[in-house]
């Protein structure tokens, strides 16, 4: 991280220190790696490179990529919303970095489904070819083609601050409320339809989380999950960038403070109605069983603690409990779509059956992570994003 | 009935028309294409000699069984259908006593409401009237969610393949229905255990089995039912949890369950404008009333302020005027003290 | 229209189109609806910035 910082402090093409900093020598062998796997992918198969089977036919580049990935980008859509429609104001010095979040988040999940799709160059079929609309996953595909076109309009306004184009800025500045609009109906349309795609496994999926509520689970601990991202993506970004930042230590402290209220909150929702999920359909016995005992632990765990521990760092004043519960609700909700796309799937089926993702898998998910950490570092380091372009102060 | 090749592109326009004339959808309960084909596996009847598996490879020109059909050794795990087999034959139960050991045969169930089919985004399934649910892998990106629904377990993936992929289930050889013939499988089957028919008959001929021996079997067709029901039907003298076909599923079909939520939709993409466009005006409307509480509150003070300085300025002009008024009395007075010792 | 599956397949697709195009004619409607509101507030001096809806 110092050598980001480095970077932050010369915003040259390759950073003060030349091509060879440590960060790029780490991420370069990261991105050369995972592009050797795809090409084995691409040239060998799914089955030369992913744990993947007849039985699991979702794993590692759906659980990650796609479910957690559209969960943790939630950031953008929960903070546009409450700047722009909700008028809370104290929070747009952040819109900016969540919004950027937002578009390589969905960025990310895009690359993780080309990975993992058989034919990934016909994913357009949908919309130009053949159309299912009985499918959910026909739903998330039109919300995230969209969405993905939102989320870059919405970033756009830093690129042409960056470029001095005037009348394109003040022609995105324009449409802010309507694309804040779009962007909350659509998140919330493919969030929630995101666990909709899991109805259709009833007997597949472990009672404990399957539920006739799951479109609603998803929906809230995404807005959950894109909170506590915002508070960790600004932990380290405003040490990483830490010379751009024009806000005080305590104005920025204090919007972490308010971030973690509505997490405290949205996790209490969340816990309740995962409770209520228990009651609708009568599976408190389950509880008792192994399956309950690993059930329990992420609820209790992984969504009950860091409600708790939001609360103390919110009433408290304590940036660091805020951050530490921030990492445990993220941690928490890839922990549930794991649970779900593959852990607690097929659990009736016998032992040894069950799927544990390749660590060709697991390099390539890494891969997609670092390009989305190198691209923003890339944006972040030539254009307004931890910062108020001056021209452009106080304007949409 | 004519057997032709329903086009699966344009249905929700072609269908257009049949919509017109049925009343609405919310209640109804859909009987499926009339006098469409199914098979009938009676458990009771089979042996285990896998002769369904090696007639089923080669009628689809896949590679030949790998394991010897005589090879008992083969029924000692459990075995799910793959790429390359689109049907195997499990042993469940083995011998006891009296009974013979219990195989059941697993394949695509072809269901009266297929969740394949519901599932796809790219439509690439079709329910034919004659019964059989088809793929077509032209239309397929292969995003698995089809292998994933499938609550048989029923469909497999061709993961091996890099560049075109396809989903792999048994077809019930469709083609050969087509042509007057029987799938592979039944056609094999050398006891019996395997027939193919319209599905109203062969439940008719499942309870008329049930009824003849009851003793033999367990008095219930799988798949009459089961999640709005399936063309294969499964007969058994032992409860079916034991053969892994779960027991007192809902007939609710899956397809309905699956896309319930889907309801929603719609309502959010509607209802969403003008709930947000309320809450943006909200938003905008404390704003100006707090700012228009903030002006008046500062024009307040300032009226205050200037209230107070009025009363300062008065108070000093009062004042001003009583220490002129006092200088001007003690001038008079002393100049009639003077004027006074002037004139002693 | 014999199974569930065509007629929700045909339900949704319509389903879709209408809710689409309401949301589509959402914009001119609110135009419409505010536009007298939004003349008086800005006067002749209006930017792309005011015509927001």
């Amino acid at each position: 991280m110092t050598d980001v910082t480095m970077d932050a402090a010369s915003p040259t093409i390759w950073g003060r220190s030349g091509l060879l900093t440590p960060f790029n020598v780490i991420a370069g062998i990261i991105l050369a790696g995972g592009a050797a796997i795809l090409g084995i992918r691409f040239t060998q198969g799914l089955a030369a490179t992913t744990n993947l089977s007849h039985t699991y036919p979702w794993g590692l580049w759906i659980g990650f990529d796609v479910m957690s990935g559209v969960a943790l980008a939630a950031g953008g859509f929960v903070t546009s919303s409450a700047v722009y429609l909700f008028g809370m104001k104290e929070y747009k010095p952040i819109v900016r970095a969540a919004l950027l979040t937002g578009f390589l988040g969905y960025f990310l999940v895009v690359l993780g489904l080309l990975a993992d799709l058989g034919r990934p160059w016909r994913l357009p079929y949908p919309f130009i070819k053949s159309a299912g609309p009985t499918s959910p996953l026909f739903e998330v595909a039109l919300c995230v083609a969209l969405y993905l076109t939102v989320l870059f309009i919405e970033s756009t306004p830093a690129v042409f601050e960056w470029l001095g184009l005037k009348w394109w800025r003040k022609l995105v500045g324009s449409m802010t409320i309507a694309l804040t609009i779009l962007g909350l109906i659509l998140s919330t349309m493919h969030q929630s339809t995101l666990g909709a795609m899991y109805m259709v496994a009833p007997t597949r999926l472990h009672p404990l989380w399957y539920s006739s509520h799951i479109p609603v689970h998803f929906f809230v601990s995404a807005v959950a999950a894109g909170l506590a991202m915002v508070i960790v993506e600004g932990m380290i970004s405003h040490r990483a960038f830490h010379h751009q930042v024009q806000i005080s230590q305590d104005r920025f402290a204090s919007i972490n403070f308010g971030l973690a209220k509505g997490a405290a909150v949205t996790l209490g929702v969340y816990f309740a109605i995962k409770m209520v999920g228990l009651a609708t359909e009568d599976e408190w016995q389950l509880l008792a069983t192994g399956w309950g005992a690993w059930f329990l632990v992420e609820l209790l765990g992984f969504v009950l603690l860091p409600c708790l521990l939001f609360t103390v760092a919110y009433r408290e004043r304590r940036l660091t409990l805020a951050r530490v519960a921030a990492v445990i609700t993220v941690i928490g909700i890839m922990l549930n779509r794991f649970n779900i796309t593959f852990v607690a799937f097929n659990w009736n089926l016998p032992a040894g059956q069950s799927y544990v993702p390749s660590w060709m898998e697991i390099w390539v998910t890494v891969a997609f992570i670092t390009f989305a950490v190198v691209v923003f570092r890339w944006i972040a380091n030539r254009m307004p994003i931890m910062y108020e372009h001056p021209d452009w102060k106080g304007v949409h | 009935m004519t057997l032709t090749r329903r086009g699966f592109i344009g249905g929700a326009l072609g269908s257009a028309a049949a919509a017109a004339t049925a009343e609405a959808g919310t209640v109804r309960h859909f009987e499926g294409h009339p006098g469409r084909y199914g098979l009938l596996h009676d458990t009771t009847l089979c042996v285990g000699c896998r002769s369904c598996e090696a007639a089923c490879k080669e009628v689809n020109g896949l590679p030949p069984v790998a394991e010897p059909l005589d090879d008992p050794a083969v029924f000692d795990s459990v075995r799910r259908t793959t790429d390359t087999s689109l049907t195997v034959v499990n042993r469940y139960l083995e011998a006891d006593g009296d009974r013979a050991p219990v195989y059941r045969k697993l394949q695509c169930m072809h269901c009266n409401e297929p969740c394949c089919a519901t599932v796809c985004p790219c439509h690439a399934f079709e329910k034919t009237p004659e019964g059989p649910v088809l793929y077509h892998p032209e239309l397929c990106m292969g995003c698995r969610y089809c292998v994933m629904a499938c609550p048989y377990y029923a469909l497999a993936y061709e993961y091996e393949d890099p560049l075109t992929p396809k989903v792999m289930r048994c077809t019930m050889c469709y083609d050969r229905i087509l042509e007057g013939k029987q799938p592979g499988c039944a056609e094999a089957c050398p006891m019996g255990a395997i027939t193919f028919g319209r599905r109203e008959d062969l439940i008719r001929v499942a309870r008329e089995r049930i009824r003849k021996f009851p003793d033999r079997y367990v008095d219930h067709i799988f798949g009459e039912h089961e999640f709005g029901g399936t063309s294969w039907l499964v007969l058994s003298g032992v409860p079916f949890g034991q053969l892994d076909l779960e027991e007192g599923l809902t007939t609710e079909p899956l397809p309905a369950i699956a896309t319930s939520y889907l309801g929603v939709v719609p309502l959010v993409i509607t209802i969403y404008p003008g709930l947000l466009l309320g809450m943006y005006a909200f938003s905008k409307r404390r704003e100006a009333v707090s700012a228009a509480e903030r002006e008046e509150s500062v024009a307040r003070a300032l009226a205050a302020a200037e209230e107070v300085t009025q009363q300062k300025l008065a108070s000093a002009a009062d004042r001003a005027a009583k220490d002129k008024q006092k200088a001007i009395d003690m001038a008079v007075k002393k100049a009639l003290a003077e004027a006074q010792k002037g004139g002693e | 229209m014999y199974t569930l599956f065509d007629f929700l397949t045909h339900t949704k697709a319509v389903g879709y189109i209408v809710a689409g195009l309401l949301l589509v004619s959402y914009i001119p409607f609110w135009r419409f609806l505010t536009e007298r509101e939004r003349r008086s507030a800005f006067g002749n001096d209006r930017t792309p910035q005011d015509r927001r809806p």
